[in-house]
């Protein structure tokens, strides 16, 4: 009970503290009111305009204080009403229910890729810590973490899409199989330096786990080495992975933003890019509220998994 | 030793470890053994090789370490053991409990399966026949609410407690020979006696040998057919345990003997410990370890190295060049 409390006191206070920080930040950014009437905003187009500006103005709240605002805001949020986009009056929940779904599934695909690739090899180069294997591939995960994501992205969309043709070069999502081909690469390129950090902590942990006697034991009982490997060591060095996990959602969400754009996927990424250039706030908004909401429930999730993963763990500590 | 074939046995055992400072000579020359259903006690303090020297028989030494000499079990070379041998030998003829309990279990695994999955690899067991074999296992080493026990995880049992399941899951598939490596120096000092005496009847019980390790000759006295004495890697003395408590020929022996404290004597008494600290094996011995802390040193003992030397009929022997006791065959 203490823990649900807990948690949803956190996702107040995170909510609160990001959405007022976005809120103001944006208040100073730029005008929207270009945004939604087009050049008939600016004071240059004339005095016969002057009416339907304050009507804009008006009808969207621009000259309310900022507390006001902020406060009207947080209102409508927690009733579930976005407001509407800026620029073409859609709600803002419709664009969420429109977008959304494809960046959830390419960031949970990301992961996926990340976990089915990074733990097998921790696996592999704790169990020949030292040795030439293992020294190979502190090469190639310091590589993968220092290569920008956009230069890797470009580097995949050109090798495998272009020059050997073996992805889309456009997103195509008519099935499922075509959604899970087109965002194969992007979901590599946000893997790849996740994937490095992933096989750096379990590597780490594995190696000092392994120095442990209930290890010694285990050899002692004569259990095969990938018995002692997968069932006695894997489980007690998952705890900095875990973490790092619950923290990389949002560099994730950055991550997408850049590889939305570069991949041309109609996810929230590519839309919040476009929602920021446009002053489009509603929608910005929506977005960091999103994310915000994202972060709180994985890393909650993930202190509930730290109780599985050792049964000393507290639940309401 | 006494009469019979032995069980375990080390001839000329070396170990030395590759290390950043160059080779480390942690265990030399070292030849003990031990017969069926016969206790061997080690002695000695902390670093004289003698955990070093039961690692390498249950192959647990990381690969830095580099061992000579033989060691055979049951008449097989345990050291070149083909695969096939090798996959059913340890946690099954041989079997380990180590120092301390608290760490000897994994933190996240419950008792039950930890306790069966050495049954279920070796002897292809279904899941409820080593569950009931743990719950056997569990009440032979007088664990109270043995049952109720195998749901539990270890970090709700006391450190004695754990000791048990650790002892019960060595005995899990019968083994000819249990290796204690100091198996009650992390636990409190009301608890080590029980333990100690546990060990020694499932020895008589089950017919089982026993390697008792420990720094402490007291423990091993009344619990042991023989004692080997170690000291700076080597093996000082080597005697049946009333032969070296009556007739101590090494000075290390004696002064561990003098090192115990005695219940009988009267309050007050100093006890009398050994000066000085262990000998540094990172270069090949010229002389006697013990020398440069032994207060029956003389020049020669610092250049020349002492062999093993029996006394009467072999079952006894020392290294030193200036024993005590008169009666030595030299």
């Amino acid at each position: 009970m203490r823990f649900v409390v807990r948690s949803l006191l956190q996702l107040v206070l995170v909510l609160f503290a990001v959405t007022f920080v976005a809120f103001g930040a944006l208040n100073y950014l730029g005008d929207p009111l270009f945004n939604i009437l087009g050049p008939i905003a600016l004071e240059e187009s004339g005095p016969e305009y002057a009416e339907v500006r304050a009507e804009a103005r008006a009808q969207f709240h621009l000259d309310d204080p900022f507390p006001i605002r902020y406060g009207r805001w947080v209102g409508d949020m927690l009733t579930g009403d976005f407001g509407r986009s800026y620029s073409n009056q859609v709600t803002v929940r419709s664009i969420l229910a429109d977008k959304l779904p494809v960046t959830v599934v390419l960031m949970v695909y990301a992961q996926v890729i990340a976990i089915a690739v990074s733990v097998p090899w921790a696996l592999w180069t704790a169990s020949r810590a030292y040795r030439f294997g293992d020294k190979a591939s502190t090469v190639v995960s310091f590589t993968m973490l220092g290569i920008p994501v956009f230069a890797l992205t470009v580097l995949l969309f050109w090798l495998f899409a272009i020059r050997w043709q073996l992805f889309p070069t456009r997103y195509e999502d008519e099935t499922i199989g075509q959604r899970l081909t087109s965002l194969f690469l992007p979901a590599v390129a946000l893997a790849t330096p996740l994937i490095a950090t992933y096989q750096r902590l379990l590597r780490t942990d594995l190696i000092s786990t392994l120095q442990e006697d209930f290890i010694s034991v285990a050899r002692a009982k004569g259990l095969p080495k990938w018995y002692i490997l997968f069932r006695h060591a894997l489980r007690p060095s998952l705890f900095s992975l875990l973490t790092v996990f619950g923290i990389q959602v949002a560099s994730l969400i950055g991550g997408s933003l850049v590889v939305e754009r570069q991949f041309q996927i109609p996810g929230i990424g590519f839309e919040v890019v476009e929602a920021i250039f446009r002053d489009d706030f509603p929608v910005v908004l929506a977005v960091v509220v999103v994310v915000s909401v994202a972060f709180v429930a994985v890393n909650v999730l993930v202190d509930l998994i730290y109780t599985f993963l050792d049964p000393r763990v507290d639940f309401n500590g | 030793m006494s009469e019979g074939t032995p069980l375990l046995e080390l001839e000329n055992l070396s170990i030395t470890f590759a290390t950043p400072g160059g080779p480390v000579y942690a265990v030399s020359d070292v030849s003990l053994s031990v017969e069926r259903g016969k206790a061997l006690g080690i002695v000695g303090e902390s670093g004289s090789g003698k955990s070093v020297t039961m690692k390498a028989v249950m192959d647990l030494l990381p690969s830095t370490a580099a061992i000579g000499g033989r060691a055979t079990f049951d008449g097989i070379d345990v050291l070149t053991m083909p695969s096939s041998r090798r996959k059913h030998f340890y946690g099954v003829d041989v079997a380990m409990v180590f120092q301390n309990p608290m760490t000897s279990l994994n933190p996240v695994k419950r008792i039950d399966a930890q306790m069966t999955e050495g049954m279920r690899y070796h002897r292809d067991l279904s899941k409820n026949d080593a569950k009931k074999r743990a719950i056997e296992l569990l009440e032979l080493v007088r664990l109270p609410d043995a049952a109720g026990r195998l749901r539990q995880y270890p970090h709700e049992l006391s450190g004695g407690m754990r000791q048990r399941v650790v002892i019960a899951m060595a005995l899990a598939n019968d083994p000819a020979l249990l290796i204690a490596d100091e198996p009650t120096t992390a636990l409190d000092v009301t608890v080590q006696r029980d333990i100690l005496n546990l060990l020694d009847n499932l020895r008589t019980d089950l017919n089982m040998a026993l390697i008792l390790i420990s720094h402490d000759l007291g423990v091993v006295r009344d619990r042991t057919d023989d004692v080997v004495v170690m000291y700076g890697g080597r093996v000082m003395e080597s005697a049946q345990t009333e032969d070296l408590f009556a007739d101590t020929r090494h000075p290390y022996a004696r002064a561990l003997q003098l090192s115990i404290p005695d219940i009988s004597k009267p309050r007050g008494q100093r006890l009398d410990p050994i000066p000085g600290s262990p000998p540094d094996l990172s270069s090949p011995l010229t002389g006697c370890p013990f020398a440069p802390r032994c207060t029956f040193a003389q020049d020669d003992c610092h250049s020349t190295l002492p062999v093993a030397t029996p006394v009467g009929d072999g079952s006894h022997t020392f290294s030193c060049l200036h024993p005590l006791g008169q009666e030595a065959t030299v």
